[in-house]
């Protein structure tokens, strides 16, 4: 398979701070990797050098064997949700039709009738059909978090990002998401996933990269205890809530754990 | 006499009226740029680092219009470009700047020849002292803004939306930031005659932030912010006709009255349906 990805000995520094340190990384086209990591290990540096709004310190990061600059047009992406302002005057079928202008400035740009029933196809796989006249500010978290995911599928992107996309909605809203990302990665669509959801690491993806400011582990979905102590610094044990969540939980009982059931 | 007869009569009432109309609609559309895209303290350093343009032009026997589109445009240019490079925080620059600008302008007159001009016009400003060439260059502001955002608007409200996204499609977000920073600039500098330097951030952000509370997308939103705008400016400039009060001032306490009224109704009217 063609590599769509290539991460060569990638370092980025913000000021003295070493964010990601010597990453060699390649992700072949069709792939479904899941990137775990402690918060602050580089996992949305990582990404964020793949979209070309962080440029290297030092190695380097090719996009379908292109600069990220000339490749991320092929991308689609999915932020945190949590970078919102979510009071915003702007209705869901106008959020995802901004995926539809391309590059460069649109004068007089109108959206057409073929960009509105694209909108509202992509919103209809989401599940949020009969949502495009909506507001942003009346949506619920999993709702918001759906319509970014539709936004970020409307072109049909051959590779799709996510920054933590299941992190503060429901279970039903998280398989949901889960679902579709494995029906479009069956299609062919190539997936990165930046998750701390351990349900998503054991069940969806079939490749696992383990980020803490290095690459620690790449490989199959299942992680050894050596390699989760190497990632997050202390013991970690896999703990069940009674539902099919899987948390990661430090021996110490200091920090490992950011989902909101262990809370 | 009657406003109606002192808009009839009197050519600098008539050059008040245009420029509190022009400078209503201006506000309205670049106000809830500014609100939306969280720009609120960067107009207020760009407003005052306008201060020092206006003591260089004093300095130098040049229009003290035309200094404060300098250090505007050098303001908002300045501070963006640092902000993007990161190593400070945008709060210390915006002070930063602020404070410099109006520094400079207070050596720069306090060095020009002969008495010190009074300067009150142009931090309270007054509106009965507009020229007609004052009144072309808003004019032009005004038209440029126009047309700016009725041709990017889809564009604009891209970037103003998700500014990570926008770039990662390719819409060219930097293009579209300096654009947003330039017509700040120039906007602040029409105002400098209607409200002044120290009174403008009330004037781009109260009617924007009413404008809020009454609407719920984003076009109707720079429309009701550039109505209200405009009412605001023409209503100052007959209260301050009949009570004999400065009109910048009025304008301006008008404007952060009625968004206080808005509030407070908008408050009561949610406690009862609660």
């Amino acid at each position: 398979m063609s590599e769509v990805i290539g991460i060569d000995h990638l370092t980025v520094n913000y000021g003295k701070t070493r964010a990601l340190t010597d990453v060699c990384l390649s992700v072949p086209s069709g792939a479904y990797l899941g990137i775990i990591g402690p918060n602050g290990g580089g996992k949305t540096t990582l990404l964020s050098v793949i979209l070309g709004t962080v440029r290297p310190s030092g190695g380097t990061l090719t996009l379908f064997g292109e600069a990220p600059e000339r490749g991320r047009a092929r991308l689609g992406y999915v932020p945190q949700f949590a970078a919102f302002d979510r009071a915003f005057p702007i209705t869901v079928g106008e959020v995802v039709a901004t995926a539809y202008l391309g590059r460069g400035l649109h004068p007089f740009r109108r959206l057409g009738r073929a960009e509105r029933a694209g909108a509202e196809a992509v919103l209809d796989e989401v599940g949020l059909s009969g949502f495009s006249q909506r507001l942003v500010s009346e949506l619920s978290g999993g709702e918001f978090q759906r319509m970014l995911l539709a936004r970020a599928l409307a072109k049909a992107p051959e590779v799709l990002l996510l920054d933590e996309p299941t992190s503060g909605v429901d279970p039903a809203t998280r398989a949901r998401i889960y679902e579709l990302l494995t029906a479009r990665n069956r299609r062919g669509m190539t997936v990165l996933m930046v998750t701390h959801d351990m349900l998503a690491v054991s069940s969806s993806v079939t490749s696992l990269a383990c980020l803490s400011h290095s690459l620690v582990y790449h490989g199959e979905p299942e992680i050894s205890e050596a390699v989760s102590t190497a990632m997050y610094g202390c013991p970690v044990d896999l703990i069940a809530h009674g539902t099919p969540h899987r948390v990661l939980r430090s021996h110490d009982g200091k920090g490992g754990c950011d989902c909101h059931d262990c809370h | 006499m009657t406003v109606i007869e002192a808009f009839l009569h009197y050519r600098f009432m008539q050059n008040a009226l245009v420029a509190a109309l022009l400078c209503g609609v201006l506000c309205g559309l670049i106000g809830v740029i500014i609100v939306e895209k969280r720009l609120v303290m960067m107009s207020g350093g760009i407003a005052h680092t306008a201060y020092g343009g206006v003591g260089l032009g004093y300095l130098f026997g040049f229009s003290p219009l035309l200094g404060a589109v300098l250090f505007s445009l050098a303001a908002a240019f300045g501070i963006g470009t640092l902000r993007r490079r990161g190593g400070a925080r945008t709060d210390v620059l915006i002070s930063l700047f602020w404070s410099l600008g109006m520094a400079a302008g207070i050596v720069f007159v306090a060095l020009a020849p002969g008495y010190p001009p009074d300067l009150n016009s142009y931090l309270f400003g007054n509106i009965l002292t507009v020229t007609s060439g004052d009144l072309w260059l808003m004019l032009g502001v005004t038209a440029l803004v126009v047309l700016l955002l009725l041709a990017l608007f889809e564009d604009l409200r891209s970037y103003l939306f998700d500014e990570t996204f926008a770039a990662v499609s390719g819409l060219r977000v930097r293009l579209l930031e300096w654009l947003v920073l330039g017509l700040i600039a120039l906007t602040v500098v029409v105002l400098l005659r209607v409200t002044g330097i120290m009174l403008a951030i009330a004037l781009l952000t109260a009617p924007a932030a009413t404008a809020a509370m009454l609407t719920r997308r984003l076009f109707p939103r720079m429309l009701t912010a550039a109505g209200l705008s405009a009412g605001f400016s023409v209503a100052g400039l007959v209260l301050s006709f009949y009570f004999n009060i400065p009109s910048g001032a009025t304008v301006v306490a008008l404007a952060v009255l009625t968004y206080a009224t808005v509030l407070g109704v908008r408050t009561l009217r949610r406690r009862r349906t609660a």
